[in-house]
């Protein structure tokens, strides 16, 4: 067995001394590799960033609490808590009530404003003063009590004060639905533990104080528990007992885990799109590994001839492989630190837009992804280096003692592997009917997988039958130059179909994504129109980010129902409401002036005859997300209890929709009203509801924009709350904003993935060009020009990069399929409209062309990059 | 009992509240600089305006099987600040809107098992968490589910924690005792330096224990101390030493000593002796004289208490050994009033008058921790 | 192995063939050569190209394997063991020289020369003495640092002698080890390949068209189209 001192000596004597000597092309690979791990580790570790702040925030909210009581969609009478605090089962109780709210004159950023009690809330959330000492134990006693004491009065943290400038004794205002109010700081709180919840963009007040700023008399949001850890059964079928039908007592986990799976879900897309850079940078570490062990045969066979064994050669080819990808690993670091800033951006922003809310300032360094994407850097490099490697291993001794140079040649596999190719191809279609695990589209890329590989596997064939059927061609149109390049590409062996397959990769992943993201964005765009209608939309102040939890007081309703502009309207209310762990939006409205002006885009049912129906009560329209993550199917019946008011109705149709947090169900406002009527005993039920109002103008007058800036105005004037209000187009070019900020990091992901495919290209050339030096001196011996024989490195090159367009636009089509139809449905639950658009695959494929060709420049020039002298001397 | 928990309460929230808002000054509590006028049952309730109250039971038990337990049952009521209109707002008042605190503190001493054991709580007056209940002839004490049921003939406490829990009937077996002048107790150089203060000094007590699973039936002595004020603490004292002593003669007797910074008891330190018939005697500060025989120091505060005492009231002819009956009865209340203090279970022997007396009490050390540094 | 001269004879050949396999007819590249080598022998192997010099060299170098006839080179029976094990025998029992040289070029003068006893498993700080012996017998101390790219040919050669050496090995192989060199520097080889048989009891078997080595040759075997004659 020989040393691992040796191995060491060994491979820089006979490496890295080598890859030394040829820096350019090992630098070439090493960036490669680099970009692709650099992108992958900034990826995962900006996603691991959002999951982890999310995470945290969502800890420190919950706090101690082991168990949370909730109403779906309603909340909860506070009276309850003395019942609780004296229950047997019951350690500690604490209620929580939060809504976001603006502070005048500070832009943008809302705060979340949390009302506890301070005293119950001891035992869950811990918090102290800014000013105390860190050293006592027992202090911030002093500081709760002032928020008890004085009415309408905060405690902030300390870096928010700091940000916008406020001190203790400041007076602030709070602008929430109902009204504006002064706040008075009474005390800074240090920035830690609970602090640090929503990114420290948070204030603390009294219970009492948040009821009668927001006129939330008797109700919390939720009630946290601490239960006695030796409470028995009998305590806890008890404690539900005493619990009103619809509220639920929940594990707090479960919110948060709600919104991890949906981060998961996205984290894993992202992951797979980012691993698709390392994945080409798999075949740059090919082609060089390839590339040495063919030109360095001799000296592997003076090695064997002196007394190495082949599993010596094996090892030292892997170790070639193995040492480009740590060092890319190793040079992606600095360039990852660089990517994240960029990414964490667009990645928090995107998991804000689309999952659940999060503000994400610091990267911390996450030790498992980086040596998650160390390890996966090194199993790819090493399994490129592998087949190489294995070559190496048959090189006889033998081979010291005659000048032939024979080179292994697979040709004979090309159609053993373009089976195998064609079987994994195969294998695709089962894998796509397969259902997603836990909501992970695992089969979905499994199915991507087997179609990279199945074409990677088929490319040998198809390089070598379509470069003999080309000869002919070629040569007619270009002469015998042309006829060289189309017999050498005939004869080319596994190794440059396997480099192709980088091509193929990125070309493929190109289509594929193009033609997803035009779908998506058509799709949307579509749904945008046609269900996100309407000219003027207002909620109260902050009612989109508290998900619309607030309804307008009575008062403002009534100054809608009397409007003097000439405008329809759709009333709704929505609900936040989960179903199996799976987030939807419950959203009654008004169906009769809704179809009026708009409509959805149907999946399943009738719309004339689901229409009718819907406007009369009868049943639900679903989203398509929704009913593939519940399973729920067009005839079944979905029961739901929404704030206390029980449902039991048919789903009469599926629908199209892109709104984020998981599926809509939608159902008439006037039945639903009547429905509420029927519990008006409760606090607070008032007749309408409003989450909020969209209108519609009936007259087709020239100018929209004046006639909503009039109603905008009547609005502001009237209106006794405040409120938001968005135009109806600026709302929609809002939504495709957000669209496509969404996908500018699935872009540049994109983008990476092919300059990474063009340095594989230029490589692979590189590696074609180099290997053959010796019979291009002989061309050029027995008269080919240099010029003839560039021209030749040309269209070889154009041959290459064509197959390669080829096999990825197949691949790549069927790829999209894979991506519109199974990956988003398992991922988000929604499918798009299929739509190619043409356009622009028209303008950007000659771009991957010509991105290619260019590639091709430093083969051309390494040509006669070595006199013919040096070469006969090498010999 | 006076100042002393007074004093410790006064640490805690006047510090807070007083700078936290020095407006809180301006509107004034409600101050006793007279006679007290009390009137029962009415005044076994709170007295809202005065800035802290508390009702605050000890006791010593036996078991069947003769094994002794002391026990300590305190309510305290504490005003965040005088009151708290606030002109700015005209909206209705929410539910939780108080500036009423409840905190409360039960203690026992295992006096066969040299334990200590104590817990805390701690609420807001709101939504039936904590209050003070008046109906007819009772007058109910809660903090979420304990409570103290004062009614005419009878006291009746109830505590439940996973340590430990009791429920407990008091029958007193003496009127209330006024200290002080008619409840007027002085505990300063100025007229408002005082709280009403009265207490019943022999109650007879029975009822059930339990310490974590085990159950005992119990029978016993207690005393109850009532007493509300808003003076703080004279800004020259740094503590208090308080005794309630239970005599095999059916005498009792209340003694506190108020400590200087240094070292001094002051004048304002006083005493009640209950004779064995219904009537009291006032004891001031040259009625008695009280040594201290030891010390004890804590590991957990590293505070160093008296543990032992010699009281002499000769006027009385009273001669009397006072010992812990565990040395580590301390009480560190982070959780609630944020105060260390050392209050336990003692037993009395001595003479009085020449003739042999046997006696149990509790006793109240505060300041030994640290001194108050309250900026009153 | 039976041979009473067992001491004395270090090469036995009996009855050696090999045959290569070609897309139309096979080759016959040795055809049932016998013969025997002492140990200490200088033999010169003559023959034209093609004529099966290479091959038997390759045979006795434990690079390829006979297709029948059995081989015994120092005691090794060659055409009995296994292609693992002829790793073991190249790295001990025989050392070769090149026509080509065939350094390896990433590794300087010293680091080639002692390749083959790391290779068995030797530290370098037990090779350095005898590579520092052989740097200095070469005279190529002052070249211990180059690469081969950076050496004349005669430089090289004497490289490649030193790693022959290295692990002491009792058979030492040349092919046409003059080949690339001038006349000048061939005969220094020649001198060379002498030396060694007489310091170090090697025996030296040299294959060669030139005349150079003819005057120091034990004996000489002329090849012809696979026999010898």
């Amino acid at each position: 067995m020989v040393s691992i001192n040796f191995l060491l000596k060994a491979f820089v004597w006979f490496n890295l001394r080598y890859l030394k000597r040829h820096y350019g092309r090992t630098l070439a690979v090493i960036l490669g590799i680099a970009v692709g791990a650099a992108v992958f580790t900034s990826v995962r570790l900006s996603i691991h960033a959002s999951l982890e702040s999310f995470s945290r925030s969502m800890d420190l909210i919950a706090g101690q609490a082991d168990r949370v009581i909730l109403r779906p969609g309603g909340r909860i009478p506070d009276a309850l808590i003395s019942q609780l605090i004296r229950h047997p089962a019951i350690n500690h109780a604490s209620p929580v009530l939060s809504t976001y709210v603006v502070v005048e004159g500070i832009d943008p950023k809302p705060l979340l404003l949390i009302g506890i009690d301070p005293i119950l809330d001891r035992m869950f959330r811990t918090w102290r003063s800014e000013d105390l000492p860190t050293t006592s134990s027992t202090q911030p006693k002093s500081f709760w009590s002032t928020i008890i004491e004085i009415p309408f009065s905060l405690l902030l943290p300390a870096s928010v004060a700091r940000d916008n400038g406020w001190q203790t004794n400041d007076t602030i205002i709070l602008q929430h639905v109902e009204r504006k109010t002064a706040f008075k700081i009474v005390g800074l709180l240090h920035n830690s533990d609970f602090a640090l919840a929503e990114n420290g963009q948070i204030a603390i007040t009294d219970i009492a104080t948040f009821q009668e700023f927001t006129g939330l008399y008797g109700e919390v949001d939720r009630i946290d528990l601490q239960i006695y850890p030796e409470a028995s059964a009998d305590d806890m079928a008890d404690l539900k007992s005493i619990l009103p039908a619809d509220v639920s007592l929940s594990l707090p986990s479960e919110q948060k885990d709600i919104g991890r799976n949906l981060i998961r879900a996205y984290q894993l897309n992202l992951s797979v799109l980012s691993f698709v850079s390392l994945f080409v940078g798999m075949f740059l570490v090919y082609s060089l590994v390839a590339l040495n062990a063919a030109s360095r045969r001799r000296e592997m066979a003076i090695l064997r001839s002196i007394g190495a064994s082949p599993r010596l050669l094996f090892v030292l080819f892997l170790a070639d492989g193995l040492f480009l990808g740590v060092i890319g690993w190793m040079v992606a670091l600095p360039i990852s630190a660089i990517l994240v800033k960029y990414l964490i951006k667009g990645v928090s922003q995107t998991i804000s837009t689309l999952f659940v809310r999060l503000s994400v300032e610091q990267v911390a360094l996450a030790p498992w992804e980086l040596l998650l994407s160390f390890c996966i850097t090194a199993i790819i490099s090493i399994a490129a280096a592998w087949q190489p490697a294995r070559e190496a291993m048959q090189i006889s001794p033998l081979e010291v003692l005659t000048s032939r140079h024979s080179t292994l040649k697979f040709k004979q596999f090309t159609g053993r592997l373009a089976i195998i190719g064609l079987t994994f191809i195969i294998m695709v279609w089962p894998l796509t009917q397969l259902p997603g695990i836990r909501g992970f589209p695992l089969p979905g890329y499994a199915a991507t997988f087997f179609l990279f590989v199945g074409f990677a596997l088929l490319s040998p064939w198809c390089l070598c039958h379509i470069g003999r059927l080309i000869t002919p061609l070629l040569s007619k149109m270009a002469g015998s130059v042309a006829f060289l390049a189309g017999k050498y590409i005939g004869n080319s062996d596994t190794r440059t179909a396997i480099s192709v397959g980088a091509l193929i990769t990125a070309v493929a992943l190109f289509i594929a994504l193009v033609v997803m993201i035009q779908s998506f964005r058509s799709t949307v765009s579509l749904w945008v129109q046609q269900t996100v209608a309407g000219d003027l939309f207002v909620v109260p102040k902050m009612g989109q980010l508290n998900r619309h939890r607030y309804p307008f007081p009575q008062k403002a309703v009534e100054v809608f129902q009397k409007l003097e502009t000439r405008a329809d309207y759709v009333a709704f209310r929505r609900y936040p409401m989960h179903r199996q762990q799976i987030p939807y939006q419950f959203e009654a409205i008004d169906f009769e002036v809704f179809f009026k002006h708009a409509g959805f885009l149907w999946i399943e049912g009738v719309p004339e005859t689901v229409h009718l129906r819907l406007m009369k009560g009868e049943g639900v329209v679903v989203s398509e997300v929704f009913a593939n993550r519940t399973g729920l199917k067009v005839g079944d019946r979905l029961q739901a209890a929404i704030d206390t008011i029980q449902i039991d109705l048919p789903i009469l149709g599926i629908i199209r929709d892109y709104r984020t947090h998981g599926g809509v169900v939608y159902f008439a406002l006037d039945a639903f009203e009547k429905l509420r009527s029927a519990y008006r005993d409760r606090p607070n039920a008032r007749l309408h509801q409003w989450s909020g109002l969209r209108f519609f103008f009936t007259d087709n007058h020239p100018d929209i924009d004046m006639l909503v800036e009039d109603l905008r105005k009547e609005i502001v004037t009237k209106c006794p709350v405040p409120v938001d209000m968005i135009s109806g187009r600026q709302l929609r070019q809002g939504i495709l904003k957000i669209f496509d900020e969404t996908f500018a990091v699935t872009t540049a992901l994109l983008l990476i993935a092919l300059l990474v495919a063009t340095v594989g290209i230029a490589v692979t050339l590189v590696v074609m060009v180099l290997e053959r030096s010796r019979e291009l001196n002989t061309l050029f011996a027995i008269g080919s020009s240099f010029g003839q024989i560039q021209a030749m490195i040309f269209w070889e090159a154009l041959v290459i990069v064509l197959i390669g367009q080829f096999l990825g636009w197949g691949c790549g089509y069927l790829l999209s399929l894979i991506l519109v139809f199974v990956i988003n449905q398992q991922s988000f639950g929604w499918t798009f409209l299929y739509h190619i658009d043409w356009r622009t695959l028209a303008i950007t494929l000659p771009l991957i062309i010509s991105a290619a060709l260019l590639a091709t420049l430093p083969a051309i020039r390494s040509v006669f990059y070595k006199p013919p002298a040096s070469l006969l001397r090498e010999q | 009992m006076p100042s002393l928990l007074i004093t410790l309460f006064y640490a805690l929230f006047a510090i807070l509240v007083w700078t936290s808002d020095a407006s809180a000054t301006d509107n004034k509590y409600l101050q006793v600089n007279g006679p007290c006028h009390l009137q029962f049952p009415k005044d076994h309730g709170s007295h809202p305006g005065y800035r802290t109250e508390w009702w605050y039971y000890t006791g010593h038990l036996t078991t069947e099987n003769h094994r002794r337990f002391g026990y300590q049952l305190t309510f305290f009521r504490s005003q965040l600040r005088p009151n708290f209109v606030d002109d700015n707002h005209r909206l209705p008042k929410s539910d939780w809107r108080s500036n009423q605190i409840y905190l409360a503190h039960a203690a026992i001493s295992d006096l066969g098992g040299k334990r200590h054991l104590y817990v805390e709580e701690l609420s807001r007056a709101a939504l039936q968490l904590a209050g003070v209940n008046q109906k007819n002839m009772l007058t109910e004490i809660y903090l979420k589910n304990w409570h103290t049921r004062i009614g005419p003939a009878t006291h009746q406490l109830v505590m439940q924690n996973s340590k430990f829990s009791f429920e407990l009937n008091l029958i007193p077996e003496k009127p209330p005792v006024l200290h002080g002048q008619y409840g007027y107790s002085r505990k300063g150089a100025s007229a408002e330096s005082a709280s009403c203060y009265y207490s019943f000094t022999r109650l007879k007590t029975e009822g059930t224990l339990r310490i974590g699973r085990n159950r005992h039936h119990v029978k016993g002595q207690s005393w109850m101390d009532h007493e509300f004020s808003s003076a703080p603490l004279e800004p020259n004292l740094v503590g208090w030493d308080w005794f309630g002593l239970q005599l095999s003669d059916r005498t009792e007797i209340m003694i506190y000593l108020l400590r200087t910074r240094h070292g001094k008891i002051s004048p304002a330190s006083s005493g009640t002796y209950v004779r064995n018939t219904v009537s009291s005697r006032h004891l001031d500060r040259n009625d008695f004289n009280i040594t201290v025989l030891k010390y004890w120091q804590s590991a957990k505060s590293k505070a160093s208490y008296p543990a032992g005492w010699m009281m002499r009231i000769p006027s009385l002819g009273v001669k009397l050994k006072i010992s812990p009956n565990i040395a580590d009865q301390e009480m560190i209340t982070t959780m609630s009033t944020g105060v260390t203090y050392w209050e336990g279970s003692v037993d009395v022997d001595g003479t009085v008058k020449g003739k042999p007396v046997q006696g149990q009490g509790y006793v109240e050390l505060t300041g030994y921790d640290q001194p108050f540094n309250a900026p009153m | 192995m039976s041979s009473p001269k067992r001491n004395s004879i270090i090469i036995a050949a009996k009855n050696l063939k090999r045959i290569y396999a070609t897309d139309s007819l096979p080759l016959v590249a040795l055809n049932n050569i016998s013969f025997t080598v002492n140990k200490g022998e200088i033999i010169i192997l003559k023959g034209n190209s093609g004529s099966g010099k290479s091959t038997l060299l390759a045979l006795l170098a434990g690079l390829d394997h006979p297709t029948s006839g059995s081989l015994t080179v120092a005691d090794h029976d060659l055409h009995l063991v296994k292609p693992r094990d002829l790793t073991m025998f190249r790295r001990n029992e025989v050392g070769m020289i090149f026509q080509s040289f065939n350094l390896l070029p990433t590794l300087t003068v010293f680091e080639n020369i002692c390749m083959p006893a790391m290779l068995a498993g030797k530290s370098l700080s037990k090779i350095k003495p005898k590579a520092e012996q052989l740097l200095i017998w070469l005279n190529m101390v002052p070249r211990r640092h180059s690469f081969p790219s950076q050496l004349s040919g005669g430089e090289m050669q004497r490289t490649a002698i030193a790693r022959a050496l290295i692990n002491n090995p009792g058979i030492i192989l040349a092919d046409e080890p003059t080949g690339n060199l001038d006349s000048y520097n061939g005969q220094a080889v020649i001198n060379l390949l002498k030396t060694m048989n007489r310091r170090w009891q090697c025996t030296v078997i040299i294959a060669t068209h030139s005349n150079l080595a003819d005057d120091l040759a034990s004996k000489k075997f002329i090849l012809k189209d696979g026999m010898l004659s």
